[in-house]
């Protein structure tokens, strides 16, 4: 009886330093991007007086004026662009691989894909020195294709293998009774089995999209010299010195990356970490 | 016999679907590494032929004091926030066991979101609060009257590594705390209460229990972040610029100034395989000591 009561307390005890510690980490993570966000909505006079503060009177101009400013809105264009298509094709390319490695009788496919994601520990500067220069000799420097063809072969590795790990959950009864009614192996692939493994493929998607949204050095190498192709990524990175001191432009600027991504995601987030981790961990 | 027909057309089939993805890799990340290979034995300059200079930019490379001190930065950031995002995020992920579900998925939000946010930006932020003037940090100081405290974060070698190793594991802890989490949910809550009934503590559960059933996350979640920290490069690019001088300075951040900027192509290729090597090395090492057994439940 004494033991349990102890047991309870313990636990009451654990739970209090549970909330306290937890707050401070969601404190530390939290205020930095808040920090962002209220300098966002400051004048630099007062970012000067009220550095920590909530903005008194929320300058929502610094937005327009940061999309205007320093091609700020065409880069951001061009990381849609370059995105969008990258991710789509990715996907498109690794769930028909993962499909044929997981369904479809392929001999050694373990060994397949661990050749795949093996290479993929390759750091990519071993990779971009060849790159640039297979590029520039077929003239493809400053081009969507030099962004999109590279980013959309880099996450095959990864994505393949979460799309295999996923198929092979799919019972063969329900694939082998389509193809028994006459459904073509792509019909089978895209009306019977894709709509299974939906979580495989916000994954694959949001981890795609997080990846080369962010991409910076190849994105730096090929855009080089080409001020119209810049990504926002290596455009943020010029942005500090063409807006001097203008801190509320600045932090404006910086939120226009960060902001819709943390929207989008914060809704996707339930579907990606539980694909994740089922992907990433069993098998 | 048609039932050997009928796998082979599956066969088939599944080669082609197989296809497109080979193809494409192969052409953007094989073909390139292995031209990289050969280069790597080569002295170009980009324009021009090569050169083939066996393995003298091998040995150059290990003579040449700023990669030298490029390796040890990366591997410090490697194994350093690799150690400092697990041991955070495993006890974060403990810790959550105890709190509400609803809070607790708050708390997971919020402590995942760095994860989103590209290193560039992350970075970016943090050069708000190391500034040495209007900084956060400095000014958060002087509010409480510490004024010792003060550092020029950024620019002082005697903080600027551990701020960039901050920053990184600022943005990984989310990852480790995410995976360790599910791994600890799925032990079932039967085998904590047995332990409490016997009069185990909570941090003998903790050690006892939850720690080792949940080590192939650990391993997991110590692979992702040392990969990260061993390739580290947006971070350290937009906080320090490899600052003050070439203190602070990273593999990937000395071999493309040397490829793309002195255009020593050939040295940077030679340099890049060195790397490589390295990378690969430290995760059989890490592989080696946090062993992830992988247990039935």
């Amino acid at each position: 009886m004494n033991s349990k009561k102890e047991s309870a307390e313990r636990r009451g005890a654990m739970t209090v330093i549970s909330y306290v510690i937890l707050g401070l980490a969601v404190i530390l993570v939290a205020y930095p991007i808040l920090f962002l966000i209220f300098t966002s909505l400051k004048t630099s006079q007062e970012f000067y007086v009220n550095l920590f503060g909530i903005p008194r009177d929320f300058q929502w101009a610094n937005y327009p004026r940061a999309w205007n400013t320093g091609h700020l809105g065409m880069y951001f264009m061009n990381s849609v662009v370059v995105t969008v298509a990258s991710v789509l094709l990715t996907v498109v390319f690794s769930a028909l691989g993962g499909y044929a490695l997981g369904k479809m009788n392929i001999p050694r496919s373990e060994l397949i894909i661990m050749a795949f994601m093996t290479f993929n520990f390759i750091p990519g500067i071993a990779i971009y020195i060849s790159l640039y220069t297979m590029m520039a000799k077929f003239r493809m420097l400053g081009s969507y294709f030099a962004l999109i063809a590279p980013y959309t072969a880099w996450q095959i590795p990864f994505s393949m293998y979460i799309f295999k790990k996923f198929f092979e959950t799919v019972p063969m009864d329900i694939i082998e009774s389509s193809r028994i009614d006459g459904c073509s192996e792509l019909r089978t692939f895209r009306s019977v089995v894709l709509p299974l493994i939906t979580p495989a493929l916000a994954t694959v998607v949001v981890f795609n999209f997080i990846n080369n949204w962010g991409e910076l050095m190849w994105a730096q190498i090929t855009t080089a010299s080409s001020i119209n192709m810049k990504t926002l990524t290596v455009g943020l990175l010029n942005f500090k010195t063409e807006m001097g001191v203008e801190w509320g432009q600045y932090s404006a600027g910086l939120c226009l990356v960060t902001v819709p991504l943390l929207l989008l995601f914060g809704y996707f987030q339930k579907y990606f970490i539980a694909g994740l981790t089922q992907g990433a961990v069993k098998g | 016999m048609s039932k050997l027909k009928g796998k082979n057309i599956y066969l088939a089939k599944g080669l082609l679907f197989l296809l497109p993805a080979t193809a494409v890799y192969v052409f953007f990340a094989v073909i390139p590494f292995f031209d990289n290979l050969i280069l790597s034995f080569h002295s170009w300059s980009g324009f021009g032929g090569k050169e083939f200079v066996g393995f003298s930019n091998f040995i150059e490379a290990f003579r040449d004091k700023n990669f030298l001190l490029a390796i040890k930065n990366s591997v410090y950031l490697g194994f350093a926030s690799s150690l400092v995002s697990v041991i955070v995020g495993v006890l974060l992920a403990w810790l959550l066991l105890y709190v509400g579900s609803g809070i607790g998925g708050f708390f997971r939000t919020i402590l995942f979101s760095p994860s989103m946010i590209p290193a560039v930006i992350t970075a970016l932020i943090f050069s708000f609060v190391f500034e040495p003037e209007m900084g956060i940090l400095n000014r958060l100081f002087e509010a409480m009257g510490l004024e010792s405290l003060k550092h020029a974060w950024l620019t002082n070698k005697s903080t600027v590594l551990n701020c960039i190793l901050f920053v990184s594991a600022w943005k990984q802890v989310g990852l480790t705390m995410v995976l360790c989490f599910a791994g600890m949910q799925s032990i079932p809550k039967s085998l904590f209460e047995a332990a409490r009934m016997e009069g185990a503590g909570e941090g003998a559960i903790f050690l006892r229990i939850i720690l080792p059933l949940v080590m192939s996350f650990v391993q997991l979640s110590a692979i992702f972040a040392l990969m990260a920290g061993l390739k580290i490069y947006d971070t350290v690019l937009a906080l320090t610029n490899g600052g003050p001088g070439k203190f602070s300075v990273v593999m990937p951040m000395w071999i493309m100034q040397n490829a793309f900027s002195f255009n020593h192509y050939g040295y940077g290729a030679s340099m890049s395989l060195i790397f490589v090597v390295i990378v690969l090395l430290s995760m059989v090492l890490a592989k080696g000591v946090v062993k992830g057994e992988t247990y039935e439940l």
